[in-house]
Formats: structure tokens, C-alpha cells, sequence
């Protein structure tokens, strides 16, 4: 009875409502969890089973791709090795970049702080094009296969995460506690030391995980300026591994594929075994920065 | 510790930009609230005019105003949170204009608290002295010495956001004394908490001035913290300095209504238009009043006057001008007894006794007797006669 009591009584249309928005959510959700549940069932499925398409059911189960990974594994854990350290060094420079441009903006005493603003938000709009970016990048600042193509060229700031980060400090840390900050004797730095960005936990969590995401999945900054193999991270790796794979496929070759499946070499598992140990840091830290990831955007989005 | 002198200061806040397809028509309604207050000019609101006061060492000074009155304005001017666009500001002779916040010897208490709410009540209060690299062996005893005179020593590992109001505010002025700065300014430091801990806060913040005998400035729209704390009160309006004198001279001798008017609770009772006989004599509640030379001369002929009582100066007696009593109320030691004379709304203050709220009862027949002395006479410009 004391149940029936506590029950939250809906109205006829607000419970339609809840059953459409569920339903409308598992689709979502099913969107997203299959094509990795596929992926997880391809990585462990035999070359052979491939052959006729992707089955979630497989007619042979296989860890021929993870033996295959494990034969690689010295390239594949220098890779590895490579892409935590370029998402770590990365993640921390997009951070303290984003921050230290959002705070000025964030001012209200800092006059130029419309016009940069401006400024910020051509660039996201607009910007010079591929040729152009990369030509500044290798014949101005020589970055070509050396580990800043990784870390420089569009993902070090992000207008947009600017913003956002702008945006909180804004609406989130009362102006008072900046000019109490001023009048106690600390200078800009300092407040933004050690109370803006101490403050900003929520949005920092955010964007940093967005800027981890970006790096850690960037394979273009790979392909456009590494040509060294040991200066492969995990998805530059990937996506030579793919395009060997699609290049045995083509026409030509089409016998050949097929005899590589039949010598049992892994070639579409091993690409998805690899795409699965790569995602294995991102779904390890999720779970820890979900909750103030959610806190960031909400608040983030709301204009100061 | 210096002295501070305000010389002709102006402040103008500019106009809001309406700007951006959103919320355009909040930002226009905003702009035109702001082209209607009294005064502005093309640039924007003006908050502050032609202000000159000087505030001496170890002062205890009230700035009294209604809201938009300027008074914060002016204590971010004294802070170096604003930048006057005229005027000029002196601590000891010294221009002070265009020194930045941080280099000012000055600290100030917010009226919502403004703590850093990522660090503790200890790394709060000891913040200004960190910031001045100041010896950690040092800090220590400074905030165990300071958060004793506050009551605060238990509460300093707790965090800001586990504290209560009271005890916020009391961090709040720790951080602003602990760097033993010349001016300490307070910003409505009270009104946002209930009204015993506004008592022992203000008891607890006369005692810190005797201690520190520092130079308190302190901005309230409060006219009992006013008058209850300051040696001193200057009061605004509209941006302009309307009297800064004592507070004794404040409640006694108001220079205008509007002083008149805003200080004392419950409000003094106005006369509006009350003819003058040639002789200079003017009747109020069936008192005749003789104006002074003095005054005669600053009024022209025919000219009528305002004339102020306030309630404490009337008193209910057997004989005297007749009035219907409307209701009464007890507040504190007071009986204030509404009344209704000659079709106008009167305030009459008893000191209150047991029972006193059964003392009058609606409609009934009193007396009033009203000490002359005790008049304050205005000319139509609401200047003081």
C-alpha cells in the first residue's frame, strides 16, 4: 500500500510521451551498441567465416587476429606507446591553451575581448583549406614526420571549446569572486591558477575528454605527414592496415585475398582486433568522467 | 593608514548594446530602463557625480542610499574595481587613480560572500597573505590569531559551501583583516542574513574596528546598521552626495527631505505646503511655529513650506489637536500608534510597556501635542530652512 502511496501518478499524455521517448531511446542506443557488439564478433571470428560478410553469429570462432596482433606486437605497442603519449601531452596542451585563451575573454575588463571574440569565430567558420594549412605546417614549421604533425595541426585549439570554456567561466563563476581575487592582491595568473581553472573542473573534464577523443581517433594529421612507420600511432596503424587490406581486394587481387584467407592470415578480424584494442582506453575512462562530462556540457552550453 | 580624499569623482556605466538576434528585445528593454533613470548622458548611466568627501584614518564611515544610489559604485572606485571617467582620488595626497586593485592597500568584504569555493576556510582567510608570498610559518599563526577573534577556529578545514551564512560573512572579513589593510570596505555585508546574526555581526564588527582601528567604509541601504555602527554617514542619491556629517547631525539636522525623509524608522511625518504668515509664523497640528530671521530669508514671498516631525516628537496627551487612531504595532521597545488628523496619516512613537497593544483601539479619540523645537522645516527645493 505505502508503495501504491509513493507512486508519481502521469497523465495519459505525459505517459505516451515516456513510452515514445523509451522507445525512441533503445533505438538510439541500439545504433550505437551493435556496430561495437559486430565488432567485437568480427575481431573473433575466422578470416574464413568473413568471406561472405560481417554475422554476428559466425560459422567459426577464431583468435587468429589476436595472434596475428600478437606477432605484431612490437609495432603495434609502439603505437601504443605513441598515441597515449600524444593524447596525455596533447590533451594537456589543448587544455591549458583553451583555458588560458577563454579566460581574457571571460574579463569584462579586458576591452579587446569582443574583437578576439570575432576573430575566434571567423576562424571557425572559415579558415585557409587544406593546401593551404599544410603548406604553412610543413615549409613554415617543419613539422612533417616529427611527433608535433600529431599534436599541432587542428586539434591543439578548438574555437568552439573556447566558447564553451568562456561561456562557464562566465555563467558559472560569480564576477565577485574574480574582483575579490583582485583586491586580496593576486595577479592574473594567479586567479587563473588558482581559481578559474580549479573552479572549471566540470567543463576542463569535458573538453578534455573531447580533445583525448580527438587525438587519440586522429589518423589524418598520420597520413598527411608521417611517412615514417615508427612514428605510426594506433589509428595511423589502422588505417594503413585497411588500406593494405582494401588494396589486396581490389580487382586484381581479388585471388589473392582469397588466398590469404585460406592461409589463415587475418586481414578484416585483425582490422577490427585492432580497432578494439584501441578503444579499450576510452572505455576504461569513461566511466570515471561521466558524471562531470554530463555537468560540463549542460552548463557549458549555457551563455554567460 | 591614509587618508581618503574623492575630488569632483564621476562615474559613468555605459549604455547596454543591443546586439545579436536573440533576447534582442530584453536587451531593449533594459536600454530603455536605463535611458529613464534620473541621470545619464550620452554615454551611458551616470552613477556617480561631482562626489568629494574626505575619509579620515581609522574612520568608521556609512554610505547610506536607497538602491541605484551609487553607493557600491563608489566603494569599487575606492577598491580600483573602477576607474572614475572624472574626478580624482587620494590616499594621503597621493593620486590613486590609475593604481590597479591588487597594489591598493584596501580589502573588501562582499554582500554574497564571494569566498573561493574550491579551497578551505584556512586556505581562504590565509589567500591575500599567500598571494604576497608571504613565509608559510607565518600564515599559520596570523589565521589561528583571526579565525580565534571570529569564532572561526573550529571551522577552518570545512569548506565554504558547509558553512552558514553567518559564518561565511565571518570568513569573509577574516580574509578582508588578515592582510592588515589601511581601508577595509564593506559591501552590504549583511543583508543577506537573518536578523540575530546581523545583530551579533555588527556587535562583533564595531569590536573589530576598535581592534584593528582600521578605516571602515561601509555601504548599506540599512539605516539602522548605519546609525548603529558609523561615527560618520554620507548619504546618496541618484549619484549625488546629499549630506556627510555625523551621525547625531544626520538624524537631528537632515540638510534636505530626502535625508530627512530616508533616515529614521519609522519615516518622519511631512506637511506639505504650509503657508507662511507675513509675520514668519507658520501652525502645524494647531502649534504655531516663528520661523528665525535666518530662515525668513532664505524663503521668497509667498512662498509655502515643507515642514517634518518625526514621531518620536509628537506625543498623545488629554488636551490637544484632535486625531482617530487607525491601529498600533509593537516594534522592539517602540509603540508606533498610525493615526489620522486632519484627513492625514501621522505616526506617533511611544516607548512600549506590557499590555501597550491594548492600549488604543481603532477609531479611537486621541490628543496630539507636538514639540516645536523638534520641527524641521523645508523650502519647496526640500533644502533644510
Amino acid at each position: 500500500m505505502a508503495s501504491n502511496k509513493n507512486k508519481i501518478v502521469m497523465m495519459k499524455g505525459e505517459k505516451s510521451f515516456h513510452y515514445i521517448a523509451l522507445i525512441i531511446m533503445t533505438l538510439f542506443m541500439l545504433f550505437c551498441i551493435v556496430p561495437l557488439i559486430l565488432m567485437c564478433v568480427v575481431s573473433f571470428s575466422s578470416e574464413n567465416s568473413l568471406l561472405h560478410g560481417y554475422r554476428f553469429i559466425p560459422d567459426e570462432w577464431s583468435l587468429d587476429a589476436y595472434a596475428f596482433m600478437w606477432a605484431k606486437r612490437a609495432t603495434i605497442s609502439r603505437a601504443y606507446g605513441l598515441t597515449i603519449l600524444v593524447t596525455a601531452v596533447g590533451t594537456f596542451l589543448s587544455l591549458v591553451m583553451t583555458s588560458l585563451f577563454a579566460y581574457p575573454l571571460s574579463r569584462k575588463d579586458f576591452k579587446p575581448r569582443n574583437t578576439i571574440a570575432f576573430i575566434l569565430f571567423f576562424t571557425m567558420l572559415f579558415n585557409g583549406g587544406m593546401t593551404a594549412s599544410y603548406i604553412v605546417w610543413t615549409r613554415l614549421f617543419h613539422i612533417k614526420d616529427t611527433l608535433w604533425a600529431y599534436l599541432l595541426p587542428g586539434s591543439l585549439m578548438n574555437g568552439m571549446n573556447v566558447m564553451l570554456v568562456r561561456n562557464y567561466f562566465n555563467a558559472n563563476i560569480p564576477y565577485s569572486i574574480v574582483e575579490a581575487a583582485r583586491i586580496d592582491g593576486a595577479n592574473d595568473w594567479t586567479i587563473y591558477s588558482k581559481i578559474m581553472v580549479p573552479l572549471s573542473k566540470p567543463i576542463m573534464t569535458t573538453i578534455g575528454l573531447f580533445s583525448a577523443l580527438g587525438y587519440w581517433n586522429n589518423w589524418s594529421a598520420g597520413l598527411y605527414y608521417i611517412n615514417n612507420p615508427k612514428l605510426y600511432t594506433i589509428q595511423v596503424y589502422l588505417k594503413k592496415l585497411m588500406d593494405s587490406i582494401q588494396f589486396l581486394k581490389t580487382t586484381d587481387l581479388q585471388d589473392e585475398a582469397v588466398l590469404l584467407a585460406q592461409r589463415n592470415l587475418p586481414t578484416e578480424s585483425a582490422r577490427m582486433a585492432v580497432a578494439i584494442i584501441a578503444l579499450i582506453p576510452i572505455l576504461l575512462i569513461y566511466p570515471f568522467v561521466q558524471g562531470e562530462l554530463i555537468k560540463g556540457m549542460v552548463v557549458g552550453g549555457v551563455k554567460g | 593608514m591614509p587618508e581618503i580624499k574623492l575630488v569632483d569623482v564621476a562615474m559613468i556605466y555605459p549604455f547596454q548594446k543591443v546586439s545579436g538576434i536573440f533576447n534582442r528585445k530584453q536587451q531593449e528593454l533594459i536600454l530603455q530602463q536605463q535611458k529613464k533613470m534620473p541621470y545619464t548622458s550620452n554615454e551611458g548611466v551616470i552613477a556617480l557625480q561631482h562626489f568629494n568627501a574626505t575619509i579620515s584614518d581609522g574612520e568608521f564611515v556609512a554610505v547610506l542610499g536607497p538602491s541605484g544610489s551609487g553607493k557600491s559604485t563608489l566603494l569599487r572606485v575606492i577598491a580600483g574595481l573602477e576607474r572614475p571617467v572624472a574626478g580624482d582620488l587620494y590616499f594621503d595626497d597621493r593620486d590613486y587613480k590609475f593604481v590597479p586593485a591588487a597594489e591598493r592597500d584596501c580589502a573588501m568584504v562582499f554582500q554574497n560572500f564571494s569566498l573561493y569555493p574550491n579551497q578551505t576556510v584556512y586556505k581562504n582567510i590565509s589567500f591575500p597573505l599567500e598571494v604576497k608570498h608571504v613565509p608559510r610559518e607565518e600564515i599559520q599563526p596570523e589565521v589561528r590569531k583571526i579565525a580565534e577573534l571570529l569564532n572561526l577556529d573550529t571551522k577552518l578545514d570545512r569548506m565554504p559551501q558547509d558553512l552558514s551564512g553567518g559564518e561565511k560573512q565571518r570568513v569573509a572579513i577574516a580574509r578582508a583583516l588578515i592582510k592588515k589593510p589601511a581601508v577595509l570596505l564593506l559591501d552590504e555585508p549583511f543583508s543577506n542574513l537573518d536578523p540575530l546574526m546581523r545583530a551579533r555581526l555588527r556587535t562583533q564588527l564595531k569590536e573589530l574596528h576598535q581592534v584593528y582601528k582600521t578605516t571602515f567604509i561601509y555601504v548599506t541601504h540599512d539605516q539602522y546598521d548605519a546609525l548603529s555602527l558609523a561615527d560618520r554617514i554620507i548619504i546618496l542619491k541618484d549619484g549625488i552626495l546629499q549630506m556627510d556629517d555625523t551621525t547625531a547631525n544626520v538624524y537631528n539636522y537632515p540638510v534636505n527631505r530626502f535625508c530627512a525623509e530616508f533616515v529614521g524608522s519609522p519615516a518622519m511625518n511631512f506637511f506639505e505646503d504650509i503657508p507662511v504668515s507675513k509675520t514668519g509664523t507658520i501652525t502645524i497640528l494647531g502649534h504655531n511655529y516663528q520661523l528665525s530671521k535666518a530662515q525668513m530669508k532664505k524663503i521668497r514671498k509667498d512662498d509655502t513650506v515643507d515642514v517634518g516631525i518625526r514621531g518620536y516628537d509628537i506625543a498623545i496627551s488629554n488636551n490637544g489637536y484632535p486625531a482617530k487612531v487607525e491601529y498600533t504595532e509593537v516594534i522592539e521597545s517602540d509603540l508606533v500608534i498610525h493615526v489620522i488628523a486632519d484627513e492625514k496619516k501621522l505616526t506617533v512613537v511611544e516607548k512600549a510597556a506590557d499590555g501597550d497593544s491594548l492600549k488604543y483601539f481603532r477609531d479611537q479619540d486621541i490628543h496630539l501635542n507636538i514639540d516645536t523645537d523638534r520641527l524641521h522645516v523645508f523650502d519647496q527645493d526640500g533644502s533644510r530652512l
